[in-house]
């Protein structure tokens, strides 16, 4: 039942130039900080080689995209994607947000006209700065859902304020009672849930992979293995020598791969952008929680179990992720980083770090 | 009557129920004191919990701080859910009710004073020892909820975990206890002529409490029992790589998590409806509509555990399930609240003090409730859980459900404890600090989550959009702080300079206002007939009639400790409960408990069994001095009435009852462990085991023979005793036992064939480390085992009681309990059996 994993040997570290802290966007600035942060504090009583292994793999695999990154982008795509990445790279975040916020969001942001509120909300992490359609769903739902409460508060606040100031008090009617009691007590929630449920089951579905092995068929499957304190992706469609593009047959029940069979990363997770992804989420020592919250809900990591997660990334780009379960002292720095391609150009990019892994 | 004066009555009373002076204190069973213990120690615990959190304040105030390691951080944020969870809220409400409920019923006393006592003192011992643990720098370091594998020997070596697991489990055992008290007392022990349908409606709250308590705590305790198991001999049940599965420690953490949330929340709802009630100067409309939602609110609590674990990977169907079970709590609770606003609509509201921690309950804990519906959403869920998010969510849940209420009960009930009022102007200072601060600090931590800062980080980088909010929490936190300070000064100051307090100063209708303040150790000089909800509005002349011994047991009776039982229904009296005087029985008892728990932390278990024979014996000691050696006839109860004392009325003794409740949750731990066993079977990878662990069919035919003859032999040996099992004690007291020792003895005989099945079934198993299927059939074959060897001591015991004339048709109690016992051993013994051979026999 349980996949034979056999990951605890990290890839060996890449050399000292290349391990060297990007400037270049506000997620690799992130993801450094991060790895020295971790590695002084976490690390600080002598843990575990691997870690200090897996830091330099990081960025070992990333150096070369970051340092590649704008030709990268150009080469493939129109000049709207170069637009979007220039941006990306020199713009502070919050500028970059605005263009991908729900229009709710907009409004609401504008009516508490605070840079603060926006400032907040706008980080690496931010799941009320969406980037799938997933996402935006449930940002919406959050704003509403939020807006509800304000609401439901209010109208309980001035029943009670009334209920207090009320002056003579009566004889209290036994129908008067019951009405609101049936009105306000079972009424009222009635409904909310009741609508509440029904678009969230909704959203739900989404997130879970599909069962049609047509879509499993169209999908781009990662593997995401979970270490103290470090994220191990296997990419099962590199295992055959002529990958058919980043389509496949490979369907969730496979076996997951050999660690030497495959091209692995460490603490990046490289993916299509505008096409499914289905994740097989799992962990070798104890429970994680994989969680990239511009792109997807959270899923734990669970030792001997496989956990799927079905995600799909409306644009190519940088994607903060975190460990959101507490797995120990090194569960602060345990972070990654998800990069979306332009679907066309994945297969050359793994392809590349193949051969640089080799 | 009688031509006692009123001061007279009180001084022989007190003579009787009151405490011995100087160390004899140690020795108080009084449920007076027992509260106030349970309020005392729970409230320093609060305060310790409370420098952990802003510990933890301090270190999130700004990013990469350094004040604080990882590894320390980890033990803070643990240490600071543990405290706050089992050290402080449970006990906090316990005590609150342990004191207030027998006042509220009209009773003298609760049902087991000397259990209380014991109660306190194990999860005294349990809690130092759990805190004494942070101050060596060796704290449990895992979250409040354990997780494993991080929780298991593997990664989390040493000695701290043992100490969470086995210090709570100690503290819970008191927990239980006092459910089983609760209960009884409700049921039971109310002033005649209260009917069910028109007890106050605390003690609903409460009944519904401590049903909760009784079935929630257990899978808990069974879940620890197993952890301890797994880490101490290598136990694999959570071990995935022997068959285990670490989901399973979640179900069984939730099992009991979900349940315990609204043991919190309802005690304090029901301590909102008391004071609003007095408030108002009117009773709670609807009484009958705040029952049905409480009693919805427990039962549903029972199957909404899995809604804290939708991202481990439900399948679709169980998180809609989950889903749309914890939103329908939303009903309940929502009925609850217009219950309340109807009430305030109804009558005229005097704005005291406590109502302003009643507004400050009322905002919080509606916009806790609302985001509790938010993350029952399982999409929005995925987004939330984890995060801070959730820690503002369980905040304004527990703090705005629990805190605010009880802040609120400690003004309104404070001149019941000590006589005197507090003062106005400290008292609304405090609130609006505590309030503001509250919301200061919690609300912005709601964005603080959604913008993806996870719980249990013990540092963040800068740029993450998380610096302000966090500052703007630690603020508000300090500002919390200062608020629960002036708190604490209040109450210490009022003790001294507080003014007198009035009698009944709220002008409040229930029963325990009818007394004099600070409350006197026996709380009602005669118990009053109860035919209305709130007797004193009714009556206003009561709490003379009550002082001059106008009613109920206005006797003091020779050194007895008296008080009523009354039928669970109706209330109309059926006996007088003749309750047990200060003793040490509780606290030697409880040492010896502790050591067993030491003996095992340390594991010295030759030291743990020393201390468990130990325990056994003081327990033995504590039995014993109860009962007596004659039948004695009715006793007067009141001019004209006679009634048996409680050893003639099976039905109506607390020992019974009690019986009956430790049953059920013994019976919860049962089901957790049948739970866990078939979750196992069904779910765990790594199944089938290279070898199965197998019970002979011999066995369970062996198992299923011993509960028939012990069934006859019971059936043969109760018949004789039927006639006179209550209404029959005006035989005399010179009857002499005649009570067929036979059917005693082949019940026994009937025990130690099984015992001795079960260790054969036992030595037949392979290593209980070698996988979780073994280690379960382990598990389920000592359950039984257990529980056979101490329904044969029980037997054992009652052979001596009988032999010492404490046994009568008459006095039939102790037979009756043991029986019991002995049947409850014998059906969970050849469950067990069955279950445990089940898998070997059907893959």
């Amino acid at each position: 039942m349980m996949p034979a994993i056999t990951p605890n040997q990290v890839p060996p570290p890449a050399s000292q130039s290349e391990a060297r802290p990007q400037k270049s966007s506000p997620v690799h600035r992130y993801a450094t900080s991060v790895a020295t942060t971790a590695s002084k504090k976490a690390m600080g009583n002598g843990t575990t080689m691997g870690w200090m292994g897996c830091r330099a793999t990081a960025t070992a695999v990333s150096v070369p995209w970051g340092s590649e990154c704008p030709s990268f982008f150009m080469a493939a795509s129109d000049m709207k994607d170069e637009a979007g990445v220039e941006q990306r790279s020199e713009q502070p975040p919050c500028r970059r947000a605005v263009l991908l916020r729900p229009r709710i969001l907009k409004l609401s942001a504008s009516v508490a006209a605070t840079s603060l509120l926006s400032g907040c909300i706008q980080g690496p992490l931010s799941a009320l700065d969406p980037a799938s359609a997933v996402t935006r769903s449930v940002a919406t739902l959050w704003w509403s859902m939020a807006a509800g409460t304000g609401l439901i508060l209010l109208l309980m606040v001035v029943l009670a304020a009334l209920a207090l100031r009320r002056n003579p008090p009566q004889a209290p009617s036994a129908r008067g009672v019951r009405l609101l009691l049936v009105a306000g007590g079972l009424m009222l929630p009635g409904v909310v849930i009741a609508a509440l449920l029904v678009y969230a089951l909704r959203v739900d579905e989404a997130q879970w992979p599909p069962i049609t092995r047509a879509e499993a068929e169209q999908a781009f499957h990662v593997d995401v293995i979970a270490h103290q304190w470090w994220w191990e992706a296997r990419y099962p469609n590199t295992a055959r020598p002529a990958a058919k593009g980043i389509r496949s047959s490979i369907d969730d029940a496979a076996p997951i791969p050999d660690a030497d069979s495959v091209l692995r990363t460490v603490n990046v997770l490289h993916v299509p952008a505008g096409v499914p992804v289905h994740l097989r989420i799992m962990a070798t020592d104890v429970i994680h929680g994989f969680w990239v919250p511009r792109i997807a809900g959270k899923l734990d990591a669970v030792p001997g179990h496989v956990n799927r997660l079905r995600i799909m990334v409306d644009e190519p780009g940088e994607y903060a992720g975190v460990c959101a379960e507490y797995c120990g002292d090194g569960h602060t720095g345990m972070r990654f980083t998800v990069i979306a391609h332009p679907p066309e150009e994945l297969p050359a990019r793994l392809a590349e770090l193949a051969k640089e892994n080799q | 009557m009688t031509t006692r004066s009123a001061i007279a009555r009180h001084k022989e009373l007190e003579e009787v129920w009151g405490a011995p002076p100087g160390i004899g204190r140690l020795t108080a069973v009084n449920h007076s004191d027992v509260g106030k213990r349970f309020i005392i120690a729970s409230l320093i615990f609060f305060l310790i919990g409370g420098v952990l959190a802003m510990l933890m304040r301090t270190q999130l105030a700004t990013p990469d701080n350094a004040f604080m390691e990882a590894g320390v951080y980890s033990q803070v944020f643990t240490m600071h859910g543990t405290i706050m969870m089992f050290l402080f809220a449970i006990p906090m409400l316990e005590g609150f009710s342990f004191y207030l409920l027998p006042k509220m019923l009209g009773a003298r006393d609760m049902a087991y004073p000397r259990l209380g006592a014991y109660a306190w003192y194990c999860y005294l011992f349990g809690a130092s020892m759990v805190v004494l643990s942070l101050f060596l720098g060796l704290a449990p370091h895992s979250g409040w909820f354990m997780y494993t594998p991080l929780s298991s020997g593997r990664f989390s070596p040493g000695i701290a975990n043992d100490i969470w697991l086995i210090g709570i489990t100690f503290a819970e055992i008191s927990a239980v206890c006092g459910a089983i008290e609760l209960l009884t007392t409700i049921l039971r022990m109310r002033a005649p002529g209260m009917r069910l349908t028109q007890m106050p409606l605390f003690a609903w709250y409460m009944l519904v409490t401590a049903g909760m308590m009784l079935i929630g705590f257990p899978p808990l305790i069974l879940g620890s029992i197993l952890l301890e198991l797994e880490r101490a001999f290598g136990w694999p049940f959570y071990d995935p790589t022997l068959g285990g599965d670490p989901v399973l420690w979640q179900h069984l953490f939730w099992l009991f998590g979900h349940p315990e949330v609204y043991i919190i929340f309802v005690p304090a709802a029901g301590m909102v409806t008391a004071m609003l009630s007095t408030f108002a100067s009117r009773p709670i409309v609807a009484y009958g509509w705040v029952v049905a939602s409480l009693v919805s609110i427990g039962l549903l609590s029972m199957v909404l555990w899995a809604h804290h674990m939708f991202t481990v990977g439900l399948s679709l169907p169980a998180a809609a399930f989950f889903s749309i079970a914890s939103t329908l709590i939303a009903i309940p609770t929502s009925v609850q609240f217009f219950a309340w606003i109807a009430t305030m609509w109804c009558g005229r509201v005097r704005w005291e003090l406590p109502m302003l921690f009643i507004a400050g309950f009322f905002v919080t804990f509606i916009v806790g409730g609302l985001t509790g519906v938010m993350i029952a959403l399982v999409p929005f869920n995925w987004q939330a859980h984890d995060t801070h998010f959730i820690v503002a969510h369980l905040h304004y849940v527990l703090v705005g459900g629990m805190v605010f209420p009880m802040m609120a009960a400690a003004y309104y009930w404070l001149p019941h404890l000590s006589g005197r009022m507090p003062s106005r102007h400290l008292g609304k200072v405090a609130f609006w600090l505590v309030f503001l601060g509250f919301h200061i600090t919690f609300l912005p931590m709601h964005l603080t989550g959604l913008a993806g800062m996870p719980r249990r980080v013990h540092t963040y980088p800068e740029d993450m959009g998380w610096d302000f909010l966090n500052l703007l929490s630690s603020v508000g936190g300090f500002m919390q702080a200062i608020g629960f300070a002036v708190i604490v000064i209040d109450i210490l100051l009022h003790a001294r300079v507080g003014a007198r307090a009035p009698r009944n100063p709220w002008g409040a209708g229930s029963l325990e206002w009818a007394m004099p303040t600070p409350a006197p150790s026996y709380n009602f000089a005669s118990i009053p007939d109860v035919t209305r909800l709130d007797p004193l509005w009714e009556d206003p002349k009561l709490p003379d009639d009550i002082a001059t011994g106008q009613l109920w047991l206005a006797e003091p009776a020779a050194g007895r400790r008296l008080t009523m039982s009354t039928d669970i229904v109706s209330g109309r009296p059926e006996s007088v409960i003749v309750l047990p005087r200060s003793s040490w029985w509780p606290l030697i008892a409880a040492v010896a408990t502790g050591g067993f728990f030491l003996g095992v932390l340390f594991k010295v278990y030759i030291a743990a069994l020393i201390a468990l024979v130990l325990t056994l014996a003081v327990l033995f000691g504590w039995a014993w001095a109860t009962g007596s050696r004659m039948d004695v006839g009715p006793i007067k109860a009141r001019e004209g009435v006679s009634l048996p004392l409680h050893y003639a009325h099976v039905g109506g003794a607390p020992g019974w009852h009690g019986t009956v409740y430790a049953l059920v949750a013994d019976a919860a731990v049962l089901g957790s462990l049948v739970f866990g066993a078939v979750y196992l079977w069904a779910l765990a990878p790594g199944w089938p085991p290279p070898v199965y662990a197998a019970v002979p069919v011999g066995a369970m035919i062996a198992a299923a023979l011993c509960w028939v003859f012990a069934a006859v032999a019971t059936r043969w040996a109760g018949k004789t005793l039927s006639p006179t099992a209550s209404g029959a004690s005006d035989r005399g007291a010179t009857e002499q036992p005649r009570v067929p020792m036979a059917g005693l003895g082949l019940h026994a005989v009937a025990l130690a064939v099984l015992l001795a099945t079960l260790i054969w079934a036992l030595f037949g198993l392979p290593p209980a480390a070698a996988h979780a299927q073994s280690a379960v059939t382990a598990a389920l074959l000592w359950y039984a085992t257990i529980h056979v060897c101490a329904a044969l001591l029980m037997s054992v015991y009652l052979v001596n009681r009988w032999r010492s004339g404490f046994v009568s048709v008459n006095r039939i109690l102790e037979p009756s309990v043991v029986w019991l016992f002995g049947h409850y051993s014998f059906g969970s013994a050849l469950l067990c059996v069955v279950l445990a051979g089940a898998p070997a026999m059907f893959g």
